[in-house]
């Protein structure tokens, strides 16, 4: 071989090890911070559904189910008692509004609905977020379903808020929560 | 080029929002509040600080053909690390923002930063630059931040429990009755309203202070090399 070749060979060798050294030096710093920080992630993760089951189940189911009460990996529906909660999504006005619908099983009642994501404007879907008393999102407490449709929209923000409205009359429903929480 | 020199240049005379015009796309879409805007800083100083130092220690490992790619590589470490950090220990301010700090991987500032200065610099300036532009971009950041909330929303410091703790709930401060605020500034045209008016008002101020002299990004990038 001759030697312009080998300082060819070097020099492809040296082009390919300097991306690489950069690459594995990359991965252990993403390794390990994942290692460190994956437990406290998971655990802040857990604490945002049960926080999200609380505020819904509010004073309607024990403590104690609710203690319990935490969503399995793929499912849609959960059993808190004597109450179901289900996880409905709906087109909003810029994207996908995703709910939790509870309902009191054997009356089939609405009894809450949260959002635990959208995408709408800031400023005019703010009622969205409002999880307090005063909010929109509360009137749909203790409803039978039949009613849920009549309730006024939020003006300005028809759409997002006439899209929940369907969405929660059509899981109400199709909901059939006797086949999964049997007991 | 002395070290204060570097820092003054990044922070203050190419500031890298108000002179360069860098990096508008987070700083106008998380400013609506001071909070979100302090979570989106903190995020983006961690990115640049340890892309520019590494970037400037590895730059002899990397051949000159694939630097670009081997620096967004770098970049995207950082990033990944901010997001990681914040979804341990500010989740409910990560649930905000979580899409601002993703595309913080492609904000021009820490890859023009990376590009220009880092990998022709030691370890030692890289890192006073780098510095020097998350102050500068944490300024801008925070004067928008502050202005939005305080005029869209009426209060400041609103939700800082997010970032330190429940103690900072009542940090919260009431300065504007309900009905005076403008819902506009809150909303994505009222950023563009306000960035606007504050980059008029940083022109106009680098204009009148006789001390400080009208660098163009261009002369920059001259004294750097």
């Amino acid at each position: 071989m001759s030697r312009p070749d080998e300082a060819a060979t070097a020099g492809a060798v040296r082009s390919l090890l300097g991306p690489l050294c950069v690459a594995l030096l990359c991965g252990i710093v993403l390794t390990g911070t994942n290692l460190l920080t994956s437990e406290r992630i998971s655990s802040n993760e857990q604490r945002q559904a049960q926080q999200q089951l609380r505020t819904l189940l509010n004073g309607q189911v024990s403590a104690a189910a609710l203690d319990q009460a935490h969503w399995d990996v793929g499912t849609e529906t959960l059993c808190v008692g004597d109450s179901v909660v289900l996880k409905s999504q709906t087109e909003g006005y810029a994207g996908t509004i995703e709910l939790l619908i509870a309902m009191h099983r054997p009356t089939r009642q609405l009894l809450g609905v949260t959002v635990t994501r959208h995408l709408e404007t800031p400023g005019i879907a703010d009622f969205l977020n409002d999880k307090g008393e005063d909010g929109w999102l509360s009137r749909l407490r203790n409803r039978a379903a039949g009613t849920v449709s009549e309730l006024d929209t939020v003006s300005g923000a028809t759409i997002s808020s006439s899209a929940i409205l369907r969405s929660v009359t059509r899981t109400l429903q199709d909901a059939a929560p006797d086949t999964v929480c049997a007991r | 080029m002395t070290l204060v020199k570097v820092f003054n240049n990044a922070w203050l005379h190419n500031n890298a929002a108000w002179v360069q015009l860098l990096g508008l796309c987070p700083l106008l879409a998380v400013s609506n509040s001071l909070v979100n805007a302090l979570g989106l800083s903190l995020a983006t100083a961690l990115v640049i600080v340890g892309s520019n130092t590494s970037v400037s220690l590895l730059a002899r490992m990397i051949p000159d053909h694939v630097r670009l790619p081997c620096f967004v590589l770098i970049i995207a470490t950082f990033t990944t690390t901010a997001m990681l950090l914040l979804q341990a220990y500010a989740f409910d301010l990560y649930l905000g923002i979580a899409l601002f700090v993703q595309i913080i991987v492609t904000n021009c500032m820490i890859l023009s930063r990376a590009e220009a200065f880092a990998s022709r610099q030691p370890a030692l300036p890289a890192l006073v630059d780098a510095l020097g532009t998350a102050c500068g971009f944490t300024l801008a950041l925070l004067t928008l931040g502050i202005t939005r909330e305080l005029l869209g929303s009426g209060t400041l410091f609103a939700g800082m429990e997010q970032l330190f703790g429940p103690n900072a709930a009542d940090w919260r401060l009431e300065v504007l009755p309900a009905n005076t605020t403008l819902t506009l500034l809150k909303l994505p045209p009222g950023a563009f309203l306000g960035a606007g008016l504050l980059l008029a008002l940083a022109n106009s101020l680098r204009r009148t202070a006789p001390s400080t002299p009208l660098d163009s990004p261009q002369s920059d990038s001259a004294t750097d090399q």
